[in-house]
């Protein structure tokens, strides 16, 4: 997952990108402010710790979600906050959030692609999984019902071939 | 400036005077500041903008030619004194550069000059100068924990300069502008101890006398600074402007004219106007956007990114774009994205200085 927001990260203009459990809690941190200057924004946002950016974050999008909530509108899919000092802007990734923290002289808009690719990128990593515990799981439960077959198989098969001769 | 280059300044600068006086106009004058500049004479160039201002008030030329020769000037001034400090540092010209950069409104880099002050000398000034660098962030961005902060700065900074009025005449106009008069109507007090016989503070004294009984705490009013977004003194500036919804209805009207548009609000306060959507989904509609302004503003200033300017969703339901305004804030509900067309009608609405009176439905 790391690796899926390093180049989130290193993205010009983006200062932290962060995973996000939906009770707020986060799950990878790419900060770009270790590089960063004494004094500029990037450092002052720095202060703020990762912890306390993903609660806040999280709160206010369950926020968000309770005041729309009255128009029967359902969770958004993205949100996007421009302000005076920066953006941020956060979209649905597979049972998490996926959270970027923007300068100011960088388009919220910008950040659509890169993030959409993050998520797409997750979505397969995630998707191998899956899909072998898909299939896995039908072998398994073919496997568990041979296992318990055979038996009943014989029998079955055994009741047949009697109506068989029977007939 | 050297001799030659005086003498050939001064032939290129003549027929530009002679020009302003046989026609004065912005563009004359504006010539002529702007060959100031190009001198590297930015005292005498904010000077020539200035008087041009003072007989054409309108000219948006001048006004930004005056802004950036300042500036320019302060910049040059930051550079010397920052040479200056790496030579011989000392107390004045820390002072003189915390202010200049206050004054442009690099407050970042002023708290660090401050800061940096502070750790060479441990001087009462310099906690009094980071005091004032945090007070000016938190009328920036209306973050509380700024406010609480800028307090501390200033009781470290009184410690240190007993007797001295500058702390207190800080903690004074902080609290005047959140809206704690209670308190700083005690401020009040310990300033006329130290400057009896101040007319003007007697006379705030006795004023704030009335206001105290209904006035918040501290506390109270530094949430309610945070989550309105707005200070006490605003207030009173948005009482004087106030327009009719007869001037927001129109705009809202031509924003649903757009394709793909299914409503546009405009609220302000507890009052909000609201085209598209009728009856109580107009209601809900309207308080969902009250409410989505209030959560976005408080979340902007928690997360350290200032004030809210613009927030968007998106979702199974389209696409909802909110700006908010110094006075109220104007929202957008499509089924496609806004063109910047539309968008841009948002942001002209919701930087409008109207007010509606009654909350009404079309």
């Amino acid at each position: 997952m790391k690796k899926i927001l390093e180049p989130l990260a290193q993205t010009p203009g983006v200062r932290m990108a962060l995973l996000v459990a939906h009770d707020g809690v986060p799950v990878v941190v790419q900060n770009a402010s270790d590089k960063a200057p004494d004094g500029s924004p990037e450092a002052s946002l720095a202060g703020e710790t990762a912890d306390s950016l993903a609660a806040l974050a999280a709160g206010w999008l369950s926020e968000l979600e309770r005041s729309i909530g009255p128009l029967s509108w359902g969770s958004p899919r993205r949100v996007v906050l421009r302000a005076a000092r920066g953006s941020i802007v956060m979209t649905h990734a597979p049972g998490a959030l996926l959270l970027t923290i923007i300068d100011e002289r960088v388009s919220p808009d910008e950040m659509r692609l890169p993030m959409e690719a993050a998520v797409a990128r997750m979505e397969r990593l995630l998707r191998p999984r899956q899909e072998l515990e898909d299939v896995a799981a039908p072998v398994d439960h073919a496997s568990s019902i041979h296992a318990a077959l055979p038996a009943q198989a014989l029998h079955n098969g055994s009741a047949q071939s009697r109506a068989d001769t029977r007939s | 400036m050297s001799f030659v280059r005086r003498i050939l300044s001064g032939s290129r600068l003549r027929p530009l005077r002679r020009a302003l006086v046989d026609s004065p106009s912005p563009r004359s004058y504006a010539a002529l500041a702007a060959e100031h500049v190009r001198m590297g004479e930015m005292e005498d160039a904010e000077r020539v903008a200035r008087e041009g201002l003072g007989l054409f008030p309108a000219s948006v030329e001048l006004a930004r030619l005056a802004d950036r020769s300042r500036a320019m000037e302060a910049e040059g001034r930051t550079r010397e004194l920052y040479r200056e400090l790496r030579d011989a540092p000392r107390a004045a010209v820390w002072r003189e550069l915390c202010g200049i950069l206050l004054d442009s409104g690099r407050i970042a880099r002023a708290e660090e000059c401050a800061q940096d002050w502070f750790n060479a000398t441990g001087d009462g000034n310099a906690q009094l100068a980071r005091g004032q660098a945090r007070c000016e962030r938190f009328f920036t961005d209306r973050r509380r924990d700024d406010a609480r902060l800028a307090l501390e700065l200033i009781d470290s900074a009184e410690k240190l300069l007993p007797r001295d009025a500058r702390p207190l005449r800080l903690r004074m106009s902080l609290y005047l502008r959140v809206g704690a008069m209670a308190d700083a109507r005690k401020v009040i007090g310990q300033l006329l101890e130290l400057e009896p016989g101040d007319s003007l503070l007697e006379a705030r004294f006795r004023s704030l006398g009335t206001l105290v009984d209904p006035s918040p705490t501290l506390d109270q009013a530094l949430r309610q600074v945070e989550k309105t977004g707005r200070l006490v003194d605003e207030d009173a500036v948005e009482k004087e402007g106030q327009a009719s919804a007869s001037d927001i209805r129109p705009v809202l009207k031509d924003m649903c004219n757009e394709p793909g548009v299914r409503g546009a609000v405009y609220v302000r306060g507890a009052t909000a106007l609201v085209q598209g959507p009728r009856g109580a989904t107009a209601e809900r509609t309207a308080r969902a956007v009250r409410e989505v302004v209030q959560k976005s503003r408080t979340a902007a200033r928690r997360l350290g990114l200032g004030q809210a300017l613009e927030v968007t969703l998106e979702g199974d339901f389209g696409h909802l774009l909110v700006c908010s305004g110094e006075m109220g804030a104007s929202a957008l509900w499509s089924t496609r994205q806004p063109t910047a067309r539309v968008r841009q009608k948002v942001v002209e609405l919701s930087a409008l200085t109207g007010t509606s009176t009654e909350e009404s439905e079309a």
